[in-house]
């Protein structure tokens, strides 16, 4: 059975209510823009890497809101120390959700480095963070997923998806545009 | 007779007095003392970074989120943020202090910090960032609000260079 991002993303759209999402760039900022756009999102446009540490920035300034940032394997690499600073704060109100295509899938599919050999579980256990799961179907995303909106703390969903195939999505959105979005969102949560 | 209060106690109250509430830090002997104060401190959000460049968008992050934020860091460490500072608050014009240790120049007492020395400032000009250097407490105290003042005006993060002296290291 395989699985692919944007199934993933649809089973997502449909449970995020106001939660706010951060995204990866290429693939990611572009389907979630198609599937669920809304000044709740603050979508990268380059910086591969930091969605996870915006999402923690935004978490630990938002202690009241839940926070989901979809990042990607290759991401997660450029970054990889942010595993230790996120465990280090625990902020409860953060879901680190990984999309692991084991490829540069946004930049062209080019392998990724140690393919097949990466455990990025494993990775974030060792880093300190105990929830920390593979998910490989889609019933067993929507189920972690489910569980991630409703329990406090920080989770770490590793979901192993095949590249999609498709043309990436196109992604209109300027950075000016995308912080205007996102701030009036802010705004509307009286800070 | 009451103690005087120590150059990173007047930097860290005057940060909090306007405003800055999260901080990223990573190490340097001469930030060892404020860095103290902002892990014992109950009032701020202490994020230590295993690589600066996480700061960055922490920073953002927060910045977005409506929480001032600044980031204590070594000028070696600023050459770390480079490609980020770039692409992301400059791109999306999110403001946010840096606090950097400028060594390799004035006071140093190590030869191999000379070169982050020699590039600390062209390549804060290369970026196009904004920045004061301060040569003692009385003048980092100063900063702190001048330096914060322009970084909202012109939604861009700016930087403080702080010299041995005015760290009191």
């Amino acid at each position: 059975m395989t699985m692919f991002r944007k199934e993933c993303l649809e089973i997502l759209a449909e449970k995020v209510r106001d939660e706010i999402v951060v995204t990866n760039l290429g693939y990611a900022a572009g389907w979630w823009l198609k599937l669920k756009p809304r000044d709740g999102n603050f979508y990268l446009h380059d910086s591969m890497g930091m969605a996870s540490s915006v999402g923690l920035g935004i978490a630990l300034a938002l202690p009241q809101k839940k926070v989901i940032v979809l990042d990607g394997d290759g991401g997660l690499l450029l970054n990889l120390g942010i595993l230790v600073t996120m465990a280090e704060k625990s902020p409860p109100n953060l879901i680190h959700l990984l999309f692991n295509n084991r490829c540069y899938e946004s930049s062209g599919g080019q392998c990724l480095v140690n393919v097949e050999k990466t455990d990025f579980v494993a990775l974030a256990k060792g880093a300190g963070i105990a929830n920390a799961q593979e998910v490989k179907t889609p019933a067993e995303f929507e189920a972690a997923i489910e569980f991630a909106l409703r329990q406090p703390g920080l989770a770490f969903l590793s979901a192993r998806i095949e590249p999609e195939g498709t043309p990436m999505p196109d992604f209109p959105l300027t950075p000016a545009e995308i912080k205007f979005h996102f701030q009036s969102y802010i705004r509307s949560l009286g800070k | 007779m009451e103690s005087q209060p120590s150059p990173s106690q007047r930097l860290l109250s005057e940060l909090k007095s306007q405003g800055f509430r999260l901080f990223c830090t990573l190490p340097d002997i001469w930030t060892t003392e404020i860095i103290d104060l902002l892990r014992a401190d109950p009032e701020v959000i202490h994020v230590p970074l295993a690589r600066e460049e996480e700061g960055i968008g922490i920073c953002v992050g927060a910045s977005l989120a409506g929480t001032p934020s600044a980031m204590i860091i070594q000028n070696a460490g600023f050459f770390n943020c480079i490609g980020t500072i770039a692409s992301m608050p400059l791109r999306y014009e999110v403001p946010f202090l840096l606090l950097i240790s400028y060594r390799g120049l004035w006071g140093e007492d190590k030869p191999f910090h000379v070169h982050k020395g020699m590039y600390t400032e062209p390549l804060l000009q290369a970026l196009g960032l904004t920045y004061k250097l301060v040569s003692s407490p009385e003048e980092l105290v100063a900063a702190v609000p001048d330096v914060w003042r322009q970084a909202q005006f012109s939604q861009r993060p700016m930087a403080i260079l702080m010299s041995r002296e005015a760290l009191g290291a």
